[in-house]
């Protein structure tokens, strides 16, 4: 048995999170905007109550802004206390991944940085990035994700 | 020990709680006694004290505790009586006490019991110093007992004039004066707790004026065999007999005394039976604590914070129908609806903020003891100042906040106040300060521990961190706050402070979410100071429109909002200031604070709104679009995503769902006196 995963796209690359980070999955709605966040949050959403900022993928992954459509979605992650919603394309699938159909060496896919792979899977016509996205999250704004 | 039928571990839990509450009373009121010996309030308080934490731990069975509280208990009496003065020797004995009394609770709370801690030396301690002599009191002979108990109901009831007042009061308060009598069944293998049980359910409905046997020092287990109380009381006999259902009781008797029978009473002679007396109320257990799951109270609060967006969504839907005109009963009735909720919304509020919010003091209440007693070992001469006790924070961040504070406070003392001799060359007074302080801003608490000692050393910390010159001294010391700063090398030798300052600071803003900073100065002294974000209010705030954005700033902030005009504004150099009750206050346009200057709002219209705050640091006036409505606002805490420059305390959502930012003002107005914002 593996471990589930929730497969999204941004621009031509699919990337991927343990489903077990997931909290839900909504549309882009009712986002504020706040005028002091960096430049990939768009703004924030309210939860059941809670206040969630949401970050842009593309924008954090440098792509250029694209306009909305209705395949976009935000999916809520959460850490411990910490919730964040992500700005993706779209999402894709869940999937089952075995261990060994994964490849730890984080070879430069789409241009990834590294530190920010867990690992790289063929999927039958599409490789897939594992994201570590609380690394992605933590890191400052300055720093790109991309090489 | 055991108890057939009754919860042994509610039982101890209730006691350790009790214990707990008891040895901070304790604690305070020797510290007290300690700066004014003679002091008639303490000396009764400590002996109630050590009163009932006797009848409490033997009735648990704790008898080494039990002994050591009750041989403190004779050393109050004495002083009571006046037959005893307390000594400087015999107060450090009392202190030493004290702290094994401490220790073996923290044993028993650790689920042990009170048999493996020695308390003979302590004791024989207090014993000498106290003249009390080796004997102890006589225990009264079983058989004199028995043949008390056994005796017919009121007649053989030890009393004094203290009882007969007592009998007399509840006469003319209307009250019925009853004897009662219970037997514990002969199965039950202890009865002392079963009577106990009765006498404690009795206390908590009716006056109990006297017990035969005595039921707070507890005797020959024998004896409780058949228990007769005294007592007056209001209520039905019903709700008398009805406290006396426990377990292998038996046999309720209760009869309520004619004006003869009460007559006899008062008019008997001193009796001569050498009971304690029990005073009314003196160790009345009154546990009416309820244990719960912070989580139950967390979702009861998610409830209320709903609760407060459908009364805002109401008091909305009520002004519509105000404005549109038509019926005008079903408008009272709304209007009388959203009124009643609204009470009853703060009224919840208020209450399950009671349950959760403690204030400060149960923390700081142990600092007075740990100053002194470090700054003995240390040879230092200290006084601590404690301000803002009442400040209340979130019950669960005491115990997190606990070891944090209390290294800050060793750490003042140990590495910041120096020696008297050194103070003296120093040309400061021999008597080092630490003054502990908290105080609620804004959206969130405020502690600080400040001392008049050396202050922290800023080379040796630039040193230590290879910092050059290009970094401030003010931000040159917030280093001690970095991660594995003391875990360095020969950092022990670090004069002034620093020492396991970066756990301080690790602890405080991993799992508070808070903050830490520090301030020091040469020669004179250090200031740490911790922020807290507010877990649990509700902050009554104005809401303002600022550029397209809406903000609140909490009302408790404000000290008014003006009109801004031309005439009203004056210029030195970049700075605008606005003239507010003759002064000068820094006028700042809230969206240049927030999104950098820009042209357009560098221009000052025909009439602004303005709106004056105010913190301890200084006021400021804030240029904005709108005052738009005020409201009561859950705040939550904010993503540290959203707040790289901390200009907000929190966010909340209002009640048709918008997300609005609390704006941290005592952060904005620091920020402007030190000048952070070019040209404000």
């Amino acid at each position: 048995m593996g471990e589930k995963y929730v497969v999204f796209q941004i621009g031509e690359g699919y990337y991927s999170i343990p489903l077990e980070e997931v909290s839900q999955i909504t549309r882009y709605e009712n986002v504020t905007g706040v005028p002091t966040a960096p430049a990939f949050v768009d703004g924030v959403i309210n939860v059941g109550g809670d206040v969630i900022p949401v970050v842009n993928l593309r924008t954090r992954f440098a792509l250029e802004r694209v306009e909305l459509t209705r395949k976009n979605r935000v999916i809520i992650v959460q850490k411990q206390d910490s919730r964040y919603g992500l700005l993706v394309d779209s999402v894709r699938e869940i999937l089952d991944l075995d261990k060994d159909s994964v490849a730890p060496e984080a070879a430069s896919v789409f241009g990834m940085k590294s530190e920010f792979v867990r690992g790289i899977a063929k999927i039958r016509d599409y490789l897939l990035v594992l994201l570590d996205i609380f690394k992605v999250l933590s890191t400052s704004p300055e720093i790109p994700i991309k090489e | 020990m055991s108890f057939a039928g009754l919860d042994d571990k509610k039982l101890l839990r209730a006691f350790l709680e009790e214990a707990e509450e008891l040895l901070e009373k304790l604690n305070d009121n020797l510290l007290q006694l300690e700066k004014d010996a003679g002091n008639p309030d303490s000396i009764n308080e400590v002996f109630r004290l050590t009163h009932s934490l006797k009848s409490e731990s033997a009735l648990l069975g704790f008898t080494r505790l039990s002994e050591l509280a009750h041989r403190l208990e004779d050393v109050f009496d004495s002083i009571r009586a006046e037959n005893l003065t307390l000594s400087r020797p015999l107060m450090d004995a009392i202190f030493s006490a004290s702290d094994l009394i401490h220790e073996i609770i923290s044993r028993i709370s650790s689920g042990q019991t009170d048999t493996q801690i020695d308390t003979r030396s302590v004791i024989g301690e207090l014993k000498q110093l106290a003249g009390l002599g080796l004997e102890s009191e006589p225990e009264e002979p079983v058989e004199t007992a028995l043949a008390v108990a056994a005796a017919s109901a009121s007649g053989e009831l030890p009393l004094k004039a203290f009882h007969r007042s007592l009998i007399s009061e509840a006469l003319e308060r209307g009250e019925k004066i009853y004897t009662l009598t219970v037997r514990v069944a002969e199965e039950a293998e202890l009865k002392y707790p079963r009577a106990y049980l009765v006498f404690n359910n009795l206390e908590m409905i009716a006056n109990v004026i006297q017990t035969s046997p005595n039921m707070t020092v507890p005797q020959d287990d024998r004896l409780y065999e058949r228990l007769v109380l005294l007592l007056s009381s209001d209520l039905p006999e019903e709700r008398i007999v009805a406290a006396c259902d426990v377990d292998l009781i038996e046999e309720p008797d209760l009869e309520v005394l004619d004006q003869k029978r009460i007559d006899e009473l008062l008019s008997r002679r001193e009796d001569g039976a050498r009971t304690v007396v029990r005073t009314s109320g003196s160790a009345r257990i009154e546990s009416t604590s309820v244990r719960v799951d912070t989580n139950k109270l967390n979702e009861i609060w998610q409830l209320v914070g709903e609760l407060t967006i459908y009364k805002a969504q109401l008091s909305r839907l009520h002004d519509r129908l105000s404005r549109r005109g038509g019926n005008e009963s079903m408008k009272g009735e709304v209007e009388r609806a959203s009124d009643s909720l609204e009470r009853i919304t703060a009224e919840m509020q208020q209450a399950i903020m009671g349950t959760r919010m403690v204030p400060i003091a149960v923390l700081f209440n142990k600092f007075p003891r740990l100053v002194r007693d470090l700054s003995r070992k240390l040879g230092k001469i200290v006084e601590l100042e404690i301000q803002g006790k009442d400040t209340e924070i979130d019950r669960t961040i005491v115990e997190v906040l606990s070891d944090p504070l209390t290294h800050i406070i060793r750490n003042s003392l140990d590495h910041g106040l120096e020696e008297p001799e050194q103070r003296r060359k120093a040309n400061k007074p021999e008597v080092g300060r630490i003054s502990i302080s908290a105080q609620q801003q804004g959206g969130k608490i405020v502690i600080e521990v400040a001392d008049d000692g050396r202050g922290l050393d800023v080379d040796k910390i630039r040193k230590k961190a290879g910092i050059g010159s290009e970094i401030t001294d003010e931000e040159a010391v917030q280093y001690i706050f970095s991660p594995g700063f003391s875990t360095k090398e020969d950092v022990t030798d670090l004069s002034g402070r620093g020492v396991g300052m970066d756990v301080v600071a690790t602890r405080i803003r991993e799992d508070l979410k808070g903050e830490v900073e520090v301030r020091s100065e040469s020669g004179s002294g250090t200031l740490i100071r911790i922020l807290l974000p507010l877990t649990l209010t509700i902050l009554h705030s104005l809401v303002i429109s600022c550029a397209g954005y809406q903000y609140a700033i909490p009302v408790q902030d404000i000290n008014e909002t003006v009109k801004v005009t031309r005439q009203n504004i004056s210029i030195q150099g970049e700075n605008e200031f606005y003239d507010y009750e003759g002064q000068k206050v820094p006028l700042l346009r809230l969206d240049s604070v927030l999104l950098g200057p820009t042209d357009e709002n560098s221009r000052i219209g025909q009439e602004n709104n303005g709106v004056v705050v105010e913190q301890r640091r200084g006021r400021v006036c804030l240029l904005v679009d709108e005052l738009v409505e005020e409201e009561d606002l859950v705040i939550k805490p904010i993503s540290e995503l959203l707040n790289h420059r901390r200009l907000f305390s929190g966010v909340s959502v209002l009640g048709d769902g918008r997300i609005i930012f609390v704006l941290d003002t005592a952060r904005i107005i620091e920020i402007i006196e030190s000048g952070g914002f070019d040209g404000f």
